[in-house]
């Protein structure tokens, strides 16, 4: 092409015609190759810009700084929208920062481009979760599990299902809870975080003698695990072996002498080892005392818990109360059997579900043994 | 019955029986085809550039010097080099269309792109669609008169370029065919359709192959929450109805004041512009450059709500300033940056105060821009749909429409003229608005007109233009001095004018209330000029100038044009 003018109308000749085209095909191929050049050239400063305030906004968020991060990952997003790293990251930090209104629509778009991307479902989980949603969440949640990962799948799978279990163990959703910890099992044997975790889980699943073989196997790959040894202890006083969680606790406490944690729950253990009306090698009389003991708490909780809800207590109340501050006065029979232990323990769960009852299932520390033995009598 | 050969089959088939449609139709994707890529590397460069001129945490001055200095280069190549690559880019393609037969140079093509990719990377307040029209249309036309097409099909390529160049700009092809329709053409059912398509498609294919498919706006999915919400997107439209005549109207006041400044200071004008940028750009670092990266924002609810109406009223005074001072580039851009600040200022207050019942402020920031185009530029389909495609979210369109169609009736009521039309009045062209366009249906006045016919001198006496009379058989004769055409002498004024005139110039009451049609008109309305005005002879004047006469029309010749014999419709 040239500035001069042609006339309209004028034909050109069949070999200004070739010319002609010669030159439109050469100037589309130099407008092409220009353009493709520029695309490239601003697509790499973009992509340079876009990784540098990636970098920004995950400093930033681990800094604390979250509104400053959100901006960061914001413009790394609008930078390089073809970036799904990014956008998850920004939908991350949103939800961190409870700004669920910006990460829905985000997260839907993302979801409808690539529905079986194991981050994105991840990330949906979570945006669900915040929002109330939790079958919603545990459904994303399974998907993300399932999902793609591009890079070292097997652990961010292990490490979407251990999200799970932890909003099913806060939710009580306790049989989901030990279908999602079996699978969990096998990556366990490998992985010391995940199998310590795991002991607690199945605890709280209800299934004390998983976790007792847990911590066990913890213990025999190092035996000086304190926390394995206390979680062991765990499981033996939820399983009533008060004994052996005394053992389990000591032994803690030998690895972790300044733990307090593991000090109270040794004191309990010995508590309750020195209150159980359990065990066959204790002689009758042994066992009466026990149990006298034992209704001595439940009278003054109750009688505590009366003074503090003041109003008439019901007769069935006042005649427990009657009861149990007789057999408390009664002299000490000198040959007590079995039979009359139990009734006083009778007695004394009575009085403990009047106590319940009356004041609700809130316990302070104290009451913790006599909670525990009565538990441990009702089964 | 005759055999017919291979290719009069195709072209039976096709349709296209005379070569230059055939031709027509290969250029329009050929059209498609350069316009595309020339448009992506408008766009690029002028990104590019940009980036340069203002990088990543650069000091403050830069948003001082850089606008001042981007518009005293640009100004200074427009005034020398280019000086028909001035301002947006649609007015010159309309005058192309209607008044040079199609004809865009080469030189203000290349003027368009270089003078704007300066200007607009320099940060001033103007878009790059309507330079981008004016490059499109400029090179269908050099294409159309390189492969010697005639005029008519030169002209009918205007519209395929503007369209293809549209398609790349904004990334929207129905849009841009409909609004070389609208807009450019003022004709939605132009036998160009299938071209303008074709070349806007092709145009579009370019820019995905090399940009991706990526929409200009990225905008969530927003949804009507709540019917109360219709009566606040109407409030909007009254809003930004009144906000795209203030716009209109100081951009057109301040085009007149600059243009009453001295001719030697033409060079200078645009760093006016510049200037004030600078000052802003000072202060508000966002309301440099067309803003698309802040509209993407505001789209999404995210900016604070003083800032946006901040950047609405910057932008409302920027834009004039910079148009008015005669940069290069356009208002598409900034109408929709100023439609989606005051759309997201509006639904910022309405979600503040009704959290429950309305949706995000970005649904009132897109419903916005869509509402300033509307009242701006005047084309409510185009805008409608525009919007539809630049954010790809068909359930905000509703809304869009009441809004859209408030703005407009609001624009047209306080501002008569459309800003294309009202622009090409001050530079004293008169092109055809939506009436006129209308009478434009028929035999073209240009088609039965009579050249190289002398008119009579002013000087000269009453004796003379009788003789005339005489000779050419009519009452009534063109008189002007050396080619200036000043009016139009009738044998009734000459025998009844007390005292008798002593030259034909005594008879001239005034220089422009004289009968004449336009080249493009139809005989139809010569006729109806000739019975409103009493002549048997009208002078066909430029549409740029209507004392410059291409030649005349004469009652006698438009009834030989339908066949009707001379004398004929005396004898009867």
């Amino acid at each position: 092409m040239t500035s001069a003018t042609p006339t309209p109308g004028t034909r050109p000749s069949a070999n200004s015609l070739v010319g002609l085209v010669l030159i439109i095909a050469f100037v589309i191929a130099a407008l092409a190759f220009v353009d493709s050049a520029l695309e490239k050239a601003e697509q790499a400063d973009l992509e340079t810009q876009a990784q540098r305030a990636h970098v920004d906004g995950t400093r930033l968020i681990q800094q604390g700084k979250i509104e400053q991060g959100i901006e960061s990952l914001r413009k790394s997003h609008v930078l390089e929208r073809s970036n799904t790293l990014y956008e998850l990251d920004l939908i991350d930090s949103l939800i961190a920062a409870k700004k669920t209104t910006e990460a829905e629509p985000l997260m839907s778009e993302i979801l409808l481009r690539e529905p079986d991307d194991g981050h994105a479902n991840l990330s949906a989980a979570r945006l669900m979760l915040q929002n109330g949603k939790t079958v919603d969440a545990i459904s994303y949640y399974h998907r993300a599990i399932y999902g793609d990962w591009p890079e070292n799948a097997p652990a961010h799978r292990v490490s979407a299902r251990m999200e799970l279990v932890h909003v099913l163990a806060a939710e009580g959703r306790n049989k989901e809870l030990l279908a999602e910890l079996l699978p969990l099992e096998e990556e366990a044997k490998t992985n010391m975080a995940i199998q310590s975790a795991l002991g607690h889980l199945f605890l709280v699943a209800g299934s004390p003698s998983r976790a007792a073989a847990t911590y066990q196997t913890i213990i025999d790959q190092d035996p000086e695990s304190a926390d394995a040894h206390a979680g062991l202890g765990e499981v033996e006083l939820e399983l009533g072996q008060y004994g052996n969680a005394h053992t389990a606790f000591l032994a803690a406490l030998r690895y972790k002498p300044q733990d307090a944690a593991i000090r109270r729950q040794l004191d309990l253990s010995n508590t309750l080892t020195e209150l159980d009306p359990t065990p066959r090698r204790l002689t009758s009389g042994e066992k009466y005392g026990r149990s006298i003991r034992i209704l001595q708490l439940a009278y003054d909780d109750l009688s505590a818990c009366l003074s503090k809800h003041p109003g008439t207590p019901s007769p069935e109340t006042t005649q427990l109360l009657s009861a149990a501050h007789d057999t408390l006065k009664a002299k000490p029979p000198s040959n007590a059997t079995n039979e009359l232990s139990e009734r006083v323990l009778g007695i004394a769960e009575k009085t403990w579900k009047a106590r319940v009852a009356t004041c609700g299932a809130g316990f302070s520390p104290q009451q913790e043994p006599l909670r525990l033995i009565i538990e441990k009598l009702a089964q | 019955m005759a055999k017919l050969s291979l290719r009069s089959k195709l072209l039976n088939w096709t349709g296209f029986r005379n070569p230059e449609d055939q031709v027509s139709i290969v250029l329009s994707i050929v059209i498609g085809v350069i316009v595309g890529l020339t448009v992506v590397a408008f766009i690029l460069l002028t990104g590019r550039l940009a980036t340069r001129m203002y990088p990543p945490g650069g000091a403050a001055w830069r948003r001082v010097l850089v606008p001042i200095v981007g518009t005293l280069v640009s100004g200074y190549l427009l005034f020398r080099y280019f000086p028909n690559a001035r301002g947006s880019g649609i007015p010159q393609t309309k005058f192309a269309l209607f008044i040079q037969d199609g004809y865009i140079s080469l030189r203000t093509v290349l003027g368009k792109f270089v003078a704007c990719s300066i200007s607009l990377a320099s940060g001033i307040a103007l878009g790059r669609e309507g330079p981008s029209v004016q490059i499109g249309a400029g090179i269908a036309s050099v294409l159309g008169r390189r492969f010697g097409l005639s005029k008519a099909n030169v002209k009918a390529l205007l519209p395929v370029g503007s369209a293809a160049a549209l398609a790349a700009a904004f990334n929207t092809p129905i849009a841009a065919v409909l609004f070389s329709l609208e807009e450019i053409l003022g004709d939605l059912h132009a036998p160009v359709l299938a071209s303008v398509v074709l070349s806007s498609a092709t145009s579009w294919m370019v820019l995905h192959l090399i940009l991706g498919d990526q929409p200009l706006f990225h905008v969530p999915a927003y949804r009507l929450v709540n019917p109360l919400e219709f009566g606040i997107y109407a409030i909007l439209g009254v809003i930004g109805g009144v906000a795209s005549v203030c716009f209109v109207k100081l951009l057109l006041k301040l085009r007149i004041w600059f243009r009453q400044l001295p001719a030697s200071t033409v060079w200078l004008q645009p760093t006016a512009g510049g200037l004030l940028m600078g000052i802003f750009g000072l202060s508000m670092p966002e309301v440099l450059g067309v803003g698309y990266d802040y509209v993407d924002r505001v789209l999404t609810g995210d900016f604070p709500i003083k800032i946006v109406a901040l950047l609405a009223v910057m932008k409302l005074i920027a834009t004039p300033a910079c148009y008015s001072s005669g940069n290069a580039g356009g208002i598409f851009g900034p109408s929709l940056f100023i439609g989606a600040m005051i759309g997201g200022t509006i639904g910022s207050i309405a979600h503040s105060l009704l959290p429950g019942l309305t949706a995000n402020p970005g649904a009132y920031a897109l419903v916005g821009m869509g509402t300033a185009f509307a009242g701006i530029v005047r084309t409510p389909l185009t805008s409608v749909i525009m919007i539809f495609e630049m954010t790809r979210d068909y359930s905000i369109i509703v809304p869009l429409m009441i809004s859209n169609l408030i703005s407009f009736f609001i624009s047209q009521q306080l501002q008569r003229e459309p800003i294309y039309e009202a622009l090409a009045l001050q530079e004293g062209v008169y092109l055809p608005t939506g009436e006129s366009r209308e009478e434009l249906a028929g035999i073209p006045v240009g088609n039965v007109m009579r050249t190289g016919v002398d008119l009579l001198s002013t000087d000269a006496d009453v004796a003379s233009a009788k003789q005339r009379f005489e000779k050419e058989k009519v009452h009534s004769w063109p008189a002007g001095d050396h080619n200036y055409l000043r009016g139009v002498i009738r044998s009734h004024d000459i025998e009844t004018a007390q005292p008798p005139p002593t030259a034909l110039r005594d008879l001239i009451k005034s220089h422009t209330d004289y009968p004449y049609v336009h080249p493009d008109h139809p005989v139809s309305y010569a006729l109806e000029r000739m019975g409103a005005t009493g002549v048997d002879v009208v002078p066909v004047v430029s549409r740029a100038n209507i004392h410059e006469m291409y030649g005349i029309v004469t009652l006698s010749g438009i009834l030989a044009t339908y066949g009707v014999p001379e004398g004929a419709a005396a004898t009867k």
